[in-house]
């Protein structure tokens, strides 16, 4: 296992995700699809990834924990989640009075997350409506 | 089998017109012409859904939860109305209409998606033509941080790619498509050229290809990791265009500089139309985001971030939308239709959603329904009800109506009607 790299986060549509969201945001589908980060190939060897090991991707705003799968279309350095709660987690707010937030080109940290697991959607709501 | 053709998909802005879909005893059965996604949505849409009100999480009568939720919005001090995105016009103008009643502010999902675009629209001024003249007669097509394969998946096929148009009787042959994004997308894999632009550049490219296009000299190699003997190829391919369209995505409204990339887009488009005829058009995500802000403007004047709590509509991007309503902990309560904020909100925001009461109107379990006080299961707007939707390039189009939706499950608009008229009846302490 290696340590952490620094990438640039992006977000966006997947086609998965909106076939998912039509089943329902409960279903197996949609999880899949929103709780993957997509990495390079260069990036997962330079994490030394295993098939089985999750990753932790992590921004001043938090952290989250993921599966992960290699995209040929990304350059090193860029790692892409689809739209969803899980990678809502390490996203900020701020929206520099335009009303929207950065979704994309968000600096971030991708690590191995050893002995962890991807949270449930009924984990993630239960987790905000006991946020202090 | 009942067989309805020309049924309008209520999936992505771009609302194709040609869905046939078989009905047998007030079930769909099989659909065809659709994408993937328009499949999902018509094939399961009476999957996972809500089919009974609930407050507090139990199951009560339709009155009941009708009365709960004009209860909150009346004694609220900050409400939100958020969402408008996934529903029909008829509910859009309603839930203005409610807005000014409890004063509160109404703000749709196009300020986290495409309010940027506005921003510069309205700076700038828009370009912009329809789909059916980008089918017949653009013979240079540019996608820029957007992945309509995936987003928008028969955007190429019906409109912008592959149709065979009065100008493009070759259909595809005829047109020189363009991709420039972060990834190389399964878009970009069919495009004639794919331009790969660094993450947050788009501002400084877009300034770069401005100079090409005024033939300008541009100081550098390389720009936001593009060649600049590649930008200015691309301003002459441009100029070079009978008529030529630049479709965007959210890979301007999202990334550093926001409005100001699309400004800088539609900066160029106007100047390109000194050299031929140029358009630009924002690929809109939810099937009807471009009727939330249609309707609401016609009834306030502006197209999102509006607040009435003086009685009177002010907008302000930046403090009357909802992710910044909600992170600064301002409103207090808020009614969601059309939308997930809970699911599509930076975690700041939504852990604000989860502290307030909320009133859902929703088809499925979603995580904003699982976090509400009161959730109203609604019609599915398209299959289950008619009404109007806008196209992305604001073309108003007629939904349709193919099945009946569960018993006590009513359309967005009835809902609302049914708690305007109780939020009368509390205000007027009438009960």
């Amino acid at each position: 296992m290696s340590g952490k790299i620094e990438v640039l986060l992006l977000t966006g549509r997947s086609l998965d995700q909106a076939i998912g969201l039509e089943i329902g945001k409960a279903s197996k589908e949609y999880f899949n699809s929103v709780s993957c980060v997509e990495l390079s190939k260069a990036d997962v060897d330079a994490l030394e990834l295993g098939n089985d090991t999750l990753v932790e991707v992590s921004t001043s705003h938090g952290r989250v924990v993921l599966s992960w799968r290699v995209s040929e279309g990304l350059s090193p350095g860029s790692v892409f989640v689809a739209y969803g709660p899980w990678v809502n987690q390490i996203l900020g707010s701020d929206t520099s009075c335009t009303g929207t937030p950065q979704y994309k080109g968000v600096r971030a940290t991708v690590k191995p997350a050893e002995g962890e697991r991807v949270l449930t959607l009924a984990e993630l709501v239960k987790a905000l409506k006991e946020a202090p | 089998m009942v067989v309805h053709t020309d049924v309008i998909c209520p999936f992505c802005g771009s609302l194709c017109d040609d869905i046939e879909v078989n009905v047998e005893t007030n079930k769909i059965v099989g659909i065809k012409n659709g994408c993937a996604i328009s499949r999902s949505k018509f094939m399961n849409y009476n999957v996972e859904r809500i089919t009974y009100p609930t407050v507090e999480g139990e199951k009560v009568q339709y009155k009941e939860a009708v009365e709960a939720a004009a209860k909150i919005l009346v004694e609220a001090k900050r409400p939100l109305i958020y969402g408008l995105s996934k529903t029909e016009n008829d509910a859009i103008r309603n839930a203005v209409y409610l807005t000014e009643l409890i004063g509160g502010a109404i703000d749709n999902t196009t300020s986290v998606c495409h309010g940027s675009s506005i921003l510069a629209m309205q700076h700038v001024g828009s370009a912009t033509t329809t789909l059916g003249e980008v089918k017949n007669r653009a013979d240079v097509i540019i996608f820029w941080g957007a992945n309509p394969v995936e987003a928008h998946p028969r955007h190429l096929i019906r409109y912008s790619g592959m149709p065979k148009g009065m100008y493009n009787p070759n259909g595809r042959k005829d047109r020189y498509i363009v991709v420039v994004d972060v990834r190389e997308t399964k878009s970009a894999k069919l495009a004639d050229q794919f331009i790969r632009i660094e993450p947050n550049t788009d501002f400084e490219v877009l300034q770069a290809l401005r100079a090409a296009v005024r033939g300008e000299a541009i100081h550098g190699d390389v720009i936001g990791g593009i060649p600049v003997n590649v930008i200015m190829a691309l301003a002459e391919k441009m100029k070079g265009a009978r008529v030529g369209c630049l479709f965007y995505g959210l890979g301007l409204n999202q990334s550093e500089g926001k409005h100001m990339n699309i400004d800088a887009m539609y900066s160029l488009v106007s100047e390109m139309n000194l050299h031929t005829k140029f358009a630009v058009n924002p690929m809109r995500g939810c099937y009807n985001v471009t009727g939330a802000n249609m309707v609401t403007a016609w009834q306030t004047g502006y197209p999102f971030a509006v607040d009435m709590s003086r009685g009177y509509p002010r907008y302000n991007p930046g403090e009357y939308t909802a992710v910044d309503l909600l992170a600064r902990k301002e409103a207090d309560a808020a009614l969601v239709m059309g939308s997930d904020p809970a699911a599509t909100f930076p975690i700041d925001a939504v852990r604000h959603l989860a502290k307030i009461p909320v009133v859902t109107l929703e088809r499925k379990r979603t995580p904003t329904a699982m976090l509400s006080k009161v959730v109203i299961p609604v019609a599915t707007s398209g299959i289950e009800c008619d009404g109007t939707a806008y196209r992305m390039d604001v073309v108003p189009l007629k939904l349709r109506k193919v099945v009946d939706p569960p018993k006590g499950v009513y359309p967005d608009a009835k809902v609302l009607e049914d708690i305007i008229e109780r939020v009368k009846a509390l205000k007027e302490g009438v009960e």
